[in-house]
């Protein structure tokens, strides 16, 4: 049926933009890792200007969804995938934002290194750029599996925030003088244990799509 | 006036397929449109949604000129189309409803078979000496040649009433109008041939203007790529679908959409 099709091809629409901001976002939190590694300025600018497209494109996404909603009137998982379209590009943007902190520490970093090695950060932000990638991908594969699978791995981030926010504390307590630095950190670690939280939110919603189960994973 | 003729001169371009304007319909000295000035858009569906008894069915009865059929009525104002205001006292009435189709509530086929249904009215017009062909073109278009083609001398009558719909569509097409006018064409259908019937009206929409009048809004939402919405006889509000349903400027359309939930 010819309406049938129409919905479809917008859907298809809805799922190139989502890929794309899926994408920007991850790119996003790469770049700001690469600007925290090479204490490079100009790259967290970078990111900054992206963030702003980022935010364009949730504006673009949400109002075709709502346009879509307005006149199609979906239901059953139809319906759900729209309404999970809205809470993944929600989540999407606050992760961006995310990757704009984690840029900015950057700048800060750049102009009193650390002294230890930040592998740990590293690591959260790697994994948190993975899971982003394989959540996105499990909402347009409409993949119960990989959200799930996706969403566990946020246990590691948490693992390592606990473990970073131990040792930045540590370090404070022997130089005192280090505690701007030290609240600056903790607060960019905070940003990425945050960071997988929202993927995990990006997972349950699109649990929710495919099963019509509300799961709570965080 | 100066005003009123600077908005049809803009108005009235090439994307417009008709434009009514300043126009009203008394029915028993009774006003039942009122001062309607909307530009159809080409090549689009245009839906007219309101309440029963806001003039939807008056105004769509109005741009083929057939409230004239009802002796009591009295139209002011004007309807353009090719250039022309339909409302000129030397209209060809004949012509203009070949150029201009209407499609009833419910279906209305002849009393013959599918292939006389679209022979008799094309041999009416003179439209063309090869019947067969006409007839396989203008049910193709309707979206009934495959279910219809081992059948064409069945009685119209034992088709479903929403084949019977889409044969009395099929027989407008074969007329080559430029307008499809439609009133609630789907209504008196169950919801898998309503669902036909948008389904063809949204294709017809590349060859033709269609302008349709919606008892559900849900529907008028669905195919339409205008909005009008009237309200006791006159233009509440009109606009691109999306726009309207999604964020009506007016309060009243905002009042119709939200009680209008079936």
């Amino acid at each position: 049926m010819l309406s049938r099709i129409m919905f479809n091809e917008a859907l298809n629409r809805q799922h190139h933009d989502l890929l794309t901001m899926g994408a920007l976002v991850e790119e996003n939190i790469r770049k700001a890792l690469e600007a925290l590694r090479n204490a490079d300025q100009a790259l967290a600018d970078e990111v900054k200007a992206s963030d702003t497209v980022i935010n364009a494109l949730q504006i673009k996404i949400d109002d075709q969804t709502a346009r879509l909603l307005a006149t199609q009137q979906p239901l059953a998982r139809d319906l759900r995938e729209l309404v999970t379209s809205l809470k993944i590009t929600d989540n999407l943007e606050r992760i961006g934002d995310y990757a704009v902190h984690l840029a900015k520490a950057a700048k800060r970093l750049a102009e009193e290194p650390y002294p230890r090695p930040l592998d740990r950060l590293e690591r959260m932000a790697l994994q948190g750029c993975a899971m982003v990638h394989d959540a996105v991908r499990a909402y347009l594969e409409q993949d119960e599996a990989l959200a799930r699978s996706t969403a566990a791995l946020d246990d590691t981030i948490d693992r390592d925030h606990k473990a970073f926010v131990a040792e930045v504390l540590a370090l404070m307590s022997e130089n005192p003088g280090r505690a701007r630095q030290a609240t600056k950190l903790i607060s960019t670690s905070n940003y990425l244990e945050r960071l997988g939280d929202h993927v995990t939110n990006i997972c349950e919603a699109v649990i929710f799509m495919t099963s019509g189960e509300h799961v709570e994973l965080n | 006036m100066q005003e009123n003729n600077t908005r049809q001169s803009e108005e009235y371009n090439s994307a417009t397929a008709v434009l009514c304007s300043a126009l009203n319909v008394d029915f028993h000295g009774i006003r039942v449109l009122s001062n309607i000035h909307i530009a159809f858009r080409r090549n689009a569906i245009t839906s007219l949604i309101g309440e029963e008894g806001s003039g939807k069915t008056t105004l769509l009865r109005a741009i083929n000129r057939s409230n004239e059929e009802f002796a009591a009525s009295d139209t002011s104002g004007t309807v353009y189309f090719n250039g022309s205001n339909l409302y000129a006292p030397a209209t060809d009435l004949a012509a203009l409803r070949r150029k201009i189709a209407y499609i009833f509530p419910e279906p209305r086929p002849f009393p013959v078979s599918v292939y006389a249904n679209i022979s008799w009215a094309a041999r009416f017009h003179k439209m063309s000496s090869d019947l067969d062909r006409l007839v396989e073109e203008s049910l193709k278009e309707g979206g009934l040649w495959d279910e219809l083609k081992d059948k064409l001398r069945r009685p119209a009558s034992t088709l479903s009433p929403g084949q019977q719909q889409r044969l009395c569509i099929a027989r407008a097409l074969a007329l080559k109008p430029e307008i499809i006018l439609m009133d609630e064409p789907a209504s008196s259908l169950d919801a898998l041939s309503a669902g036909r019937v948008e389904s063809l009206i949204r294709q017809l929409k590349t060859s033709y203007t269609v302008i349709v009048a919606n008892r559900s809004v849900q529907r008028a939402s669905r195919i339409s790529d205008y909005c009008a919405f009237l309200q006791d006889g006159s233009t509440v509000e009109f606009g691109d679908t999306g726009d309207l349903f999604l964020n009506p400027k007016d309060p009243r359309t905002e009042q119709f959409l939200s009680r209008s939930m079936h």
